[in-house]
């Protein structure tokens, strides 16, 4: 009984945002084509399920550190970089399995890089990766004589990784390392410790370095696979100015819900529903023309805060509806 | 009866002094050496280089000295780069439909206005409704950003401007000393506000320890909604201060502000978890070397693909020395 | 007599003397140093552009300072003027328009000259054109294509679509258009009307007619940002996409991500690469065209930097600038993509140039006194894919 509320209540969320989009899409006339609602087409449940993927890799990678108490603005940085180097030796070689292994020993390499830089060089993490963001920023100019990479996504054999259904490879292994270091390891365990009371932590004898250093190698592994998606699915051109920050900020969102939807289950779980979320709310948003320009901008702002409100104030709500049942009751 | 320094205490205070500054002599050090690169590869054309740097130093080291306020919380506003772009958008409406010198008062007064609510909305609502404070200012980043595409498809063109003659004085050297002058008059005002009143006081006491600070009786809520405020009213001046240099505002106009903000109190030394150690000069300092250095490697003549690595190079370099946290846990 | 004798014969001396100079002069340039601000910072075009204009640096005795825009932000851009300005250059060649009215101003400061490349300065031309073009410090530009007024690229689109369907095995019969905001780029709308009147008037005396979906503004419109799937529901039965907008970046990567890029055919502008994988009979045949403006259009906004350095001018040089349309390689066959991989905007190979050191300095007035303007405003009506063929 439990296990089915809990399951229940996990799902509320996807399916309260289809039940929505599918009401506003079906009385709207821009939706039809043909007498058929696109929103109801098979083309729905494709870009969702591919947009999920990527979503949900670069979410738990974000989430990883965050769960330990540290916000890492390099997660965007150490993605393009990666998918840069990785997309190129793809098309050297022709192998998509390369590429992918290729993504991830460069991710782990650069994650390694921003432990080692926070662990001695003892600055605060976020600067510190402020630090990593505009180095590893600076070498996509660099590396492959500042082309990035271009024609990896438009070649079949290649980009296996980033379409349907090779894409649920990459985000298993995403998901899985997630899940053996959060709840497998010991260094992961012991993370939400640290992340509650970091003086507490180390004073009873956690290892804090060994702990940034095993979250930040899983994190490579995560943020590998989020590379090779994402250079399966796009050009990927060098970046500057800190302009990889904003795919965190934009990744940062299924981040929180998923923490609240989690809830129910657990934070895995949350993230991937919230990315499934999210997913459908932006198709919705396609069918009625509000996909891009200034408009879908502002409804992803209000839906975020009106979410977060609603998730903060909801022990008000259950105290409220507690004394409305009591008062009945006294009645 | 005098009394005489001991001269082994006379000889450690030095060390001393330097050990407990030396982030701030690292922060000085990088100003100075980046100063000198400048004096050496200005050329022919020092003068005009230094007035370069001048104007585009100004918006941000006003927008920086109000960020002080906030970052000395331990918060950040991502939300700053679309704000500017919004207000700059905004002013120019508004300076274009009335007109004239009437026209540029009442264009900066709406937007000074939009900026207080914007940084009372950030500051209370966040308490309110118990949320991070990143999540008002996400909600405010998205928001400014479909406001100023939404403003900009509304005007059917890729830029809207209006002559700089209305804004600031022709001559420009005239120009240049308002620039210096509203310069250091923020910089005084905050100044004055950080080191000398509740303002600071408070606003410091939150970052260093917002429990203690609320126990102590400071309604923190209060201080937190005027920091931001503060901050709000920094960003509209600091917009004026934008469009007295370029006259013109479109889809993208203050994009990255925000991070340019943050790394420009880094370099300054400013801790971004707030607290005690935040200090007013990481303001002017950090934005100064950030501009300088930029200027620097242009005139130097580094390739375009390695400035980038340089200065993330420097700043590491910077961080190394100025932001390293010894003993203790790792620094959050 | 004698004291005249000599000083007639000193006169002389001087005269020979003078014209002996005047020739140096035009045999050796005065050195210059020209800005280069871009428009991206990567990407055939920029080092192909970097290739050809080092390969002109001794010829012409100039030096070139590189430096990038922004696409967004007028304070960034005004800032990056006027750091080249503190470099030290001459004169700058500017590829947007975006805070020109302050860029103009610290030009005319410095005195320091500017002119155009792959832009049309709309919004100058349009808002601002006293304070711009007749500005003395602003010497005209080389526009990207063709200027708003005077747009036939919706003629270029049909021509190319018609090509393709008389060596189609199966031609197209169903397209639809994307284009990116008029605010931003007006020429593309005016593109866009003008390929549905063209297809209009081919129906009326051709079988089979050519059916062109409606330019829906929510849908086709391109926002700056990658087109979504769902105009693959909403255009169905389409064979066919012109897109004005730039495709390669925003509107095939979204055909692939739907699978249709095996169905669809793409006529577009732009190249960054990549696409001659899948372009004509090869890969998947998705582009059908691809349209360029050739590096070497940067010639007129250097040659008129250049004159004015050396404190020359043409003798048929208009009064106030002039904004040209360029001609551009339109690539639309196997043929026309294997000309152009052997162009310099390809290879970023100098020697691949349409023009030497030797005939750019031909076109100078410095280096050329029978050089005209009218000569140099022609040639840029002359870089088509057949001039790069022969």
């Amino acid at each position: 009984m439990k296990i089915i509320k809990k399951t229940l209540l996990t799902l509320l969320f996807p399916a309260l945002m289809f039940a929505v989009m599918l009401a506003i899409t079906a009385s709207s006339d821009k939706c039809y084509v043909d007498g058929q609602l696109i929103f109801l087409q098979a083309d729905m449940v494709r870009q969702v399920l591919v947009n999920a993927c990527m979503t949900v890799c670069v979410a738990l990678a974000i989430w990883l550190q965050l769960k330990n108490g540290r916000f890492d603005f390099s997660a965007g940085a150490n993605m393009i970089l990666s998918a840069i180097i990785a997309g190129n030796v793809g098309l050297q070689t022709g192998s998509p399995v390369l590429a992918l292994l290729t993504a991830v020993a460069v991710s782990v390499a650069l994650s390694c890089f921003t432990a080692a830089m926070y662990i001695f060089g003892r600055v605060p993490i976020i600067i510190s990766t402020i630090g990593a963001t505009l180095l590893f920023e600076s070498l996509t100019y660099l590396v492959f004589g500042g082309a990035g990479v271009r024609a990896f996504y438009s070649t079949p054999g290649l980009s296996v990784f980033g379409r349907l259904p090779g894409i649920f490879l990459p985000t298993c292994i995403a998901v899985a390392a997630f899940v053996i270091f959060v709840y497998f390891t010991t260094q992961g365990r012991k993370g939400k410790i640290l992340s509650n009371n970091q003086t507490a932590g180390v004073n009873i004898g956690i290892n804090e370095k060994r702990n940034i250093g095993a979250s930040y190698i899983f994190t490579g592994i995560i943020l590998g696979m989020a590379a090779v998606i994402y250079v399966s699915q796009n050009t990927v051109t060098p970046q500057a100015g800190l302009s990889t920050s904003g795919i965190m900020f934009s990744y940062i969102v299924p981040v929180f819900m998923g923490m609240f939807i989690g809830l129910a289950s657990c934070d895995v779980v949350g993230i991937i529903i919230a990315a499934i979320g999210m997913e459908i709310l932006n198709y919705g948003l396609n069918c009625l023309n509000l996909g891009a320009g200034g408009t879908q901008q502002i409804i992803m702002g209000v839906f975020v805060l009106g979410f977060y409100a609603f998730s903060g104030q909801l022990g008000n709500i259950q105290a409220l509806l507690a004394r409305m049942k009591n008062r009945r009751a006294r009645a | 009866m005098t009394t005489k320094t001991n001269p082994a205490e006379k000889r450690s205070s030095f060390p001393a002094f330097l050990g407990r500054h030396v982030y701030d002599i690292a922060a000085y050090a990088g100003l100075a050496a980046t100063l000198i690169l400048f004096l050496i590869f200005g050329g022919s054309r020092l003068a005009y280089n230094a007035q370069a740097v001048l104007q585009t130093s100004a918006p941000t080291i006003i927008i920086a000295l109000g960020a002080v306020f906030v970052y000395s919380m331990g918060y950040m506003d991502v939300s700053v780069g679309q704000q500017v772009g919004v207000y700059a958008i905004l002013m120019i409406m508004i300076i274009n439909a009335v007109g004239g010198a009437l026209g540029v008062v009442l264009g900066f007064l709406a937007v000074l206005a939009l900026a207080l609510l914007c940084g009372a909305f950030n500051g209370a609502v966040a308490v309110w409704l118990k949320l991070p404070s990143i999540v008002t200012s996400l909600f405010l980043m998205f928001f400014f950003t479909g406001a100023q595409f939404l403003l900009m498809e509304s005007t059917g063109t890729n830029s809207i401007s209006v002559p700089t003659s209305l804004l600031r004085p022709a001559d420009r050297g005239a120009y240049n000393l308002l620039l210096v002058v509203i310069i250091v008059a923020v910089a005084l005002a905050v100044t004055y506000f950080f080191r000398f009143s509740k303002l600071g006081k408070y606003t410091r006491g939150i970052g260093a320890n917002e429990t203690a600070t609320a126990q102590s009786g400071v309604a923190t809520t209060r201080w937190k909604v005027i920091a931001y405020m503060a901050f709000g009213a920094c960003v509209a001046l600091g917009t004026y201060v934008m469009l007295m240099r370029t006259g013109s505002a479109g889809k993208g106009t203050g994009t990255g502000y925000a991070m340019d903000i943050m790394i420009c109190l880094i370099l300054g030394g400013m801790p971004l978890s707030g607290g005690m150690k935040s200090k007013v000069s990481s303001a002017l300092v950090g934005t100064l070397t950030y501009v300088l250095l930029t200027n620097d490697l242009t005139t130097m003549g580094v390739d375009l693909n390695m400035i980038n690595f340089v200065k993330a190079l420097i700043f590491i370099v910077i961080i190394l020395i100025t932001c390293r946290r010894r003993g203790g846990v790792l620094p959050r | 007599m004698k004291k005249l004798t000599k000083s007639l014969v000193a006169l002389m001396l001087v005269l020979a003397m003078a014209l002996g100079c005047v020739s140096a002069a035009g045999a050796e340039p005065k050195h210059a140093k020209i800005g280069v601000a871009f428009y991206q910072d990567t990407g055939y075009a920029v080092v192909a552009t970097k290739a050809y204009l080092e390969s002109l640096s001794e010829a012409l005795n100039v030096e070139f300072v590189y430096t990038v825009l922004t696409q967004t932000d007028e304070a960034a851009n005004v800032a990056a003027i006027q750091n080249l300005i503190s470099a030290g250059v001459d004169g700058i060649i500017c590829t947007m328009d975006l805070g020109t009215n302050a860029i103009i101003e610290e030009c005319e400061m410095a005195g320091v000259y500017l002119a155009g490349y792959l832009c049309d300065y709309d919004v100058s031309y349009t808002q601002n054109f006293d304070r711009v073009f007749k500005s003395e410090y602003f010497l005209g530009t080389a526009t990207d294509g063709q200027n708003p007024d005077d747009t036939t690229i919706g003629h270029t689109m049909l021509s190319s679509l018609l090509e393709y369907n008389a060596r189609a095995e199966k031609p197209l019969t169903h397209v639809s258009m994307a284009i990116f905001p008029a605010w931003a780029f007006p020429s593309q709308e005016t593109g866009a009307k003008q390929f549905v009147e063209d297809v209009a008037k081919y129906n009326e005396t051709n079988d089979p007619d050519i059916l062109v979906d409606e330019l829906d503004p929510a849908l086709d419109v391109l926002m700056f940002t990658q087109m979504d799937t769902t105009y693959f529901s909403k255009h169905t039965g389409i064979d066919g996409i012109i897109s004005f907008a730039a495709g390669t970046s925003f509107v095939y990567p979204t055909m692939v991500q739907a699978g249709v890029d095996k169905d669809i055919r793409l006529f577009t502008t732009g190249f960054e690469g990549g696409e001659e994988n899948n372009f004509g009979t090869k890969g998947t045949q998705t582009f059908q065209q691809n349209m360029v403006s050739a590096v070497e259009s940067i010639t007129y906004p250097l040659v008129l930097i250049l004159n004015k350095v050396n404190g020359v001018t043409f003798p048929d040089m208009p009064e106030t600038a002039e904004r040209i349309s360029t001609s551009q390689f339109c690539i639309n066959s196997d043929e026309d993509l294997d000309a152009f991989m052997h162009s310099i905007y390809y290879t970023g190979n100098a020697a691949d140039a349409m023009f030497t050191p030797e005939q750019v300095l031909n076109m100078t007035a410095f280096g050329n006194p029978d050089a005209t303007y009218a000569a140099l405003r022609d040639l840029l009506a002359h870089m088509t894919i057949e001039d790069l063929a022969k």
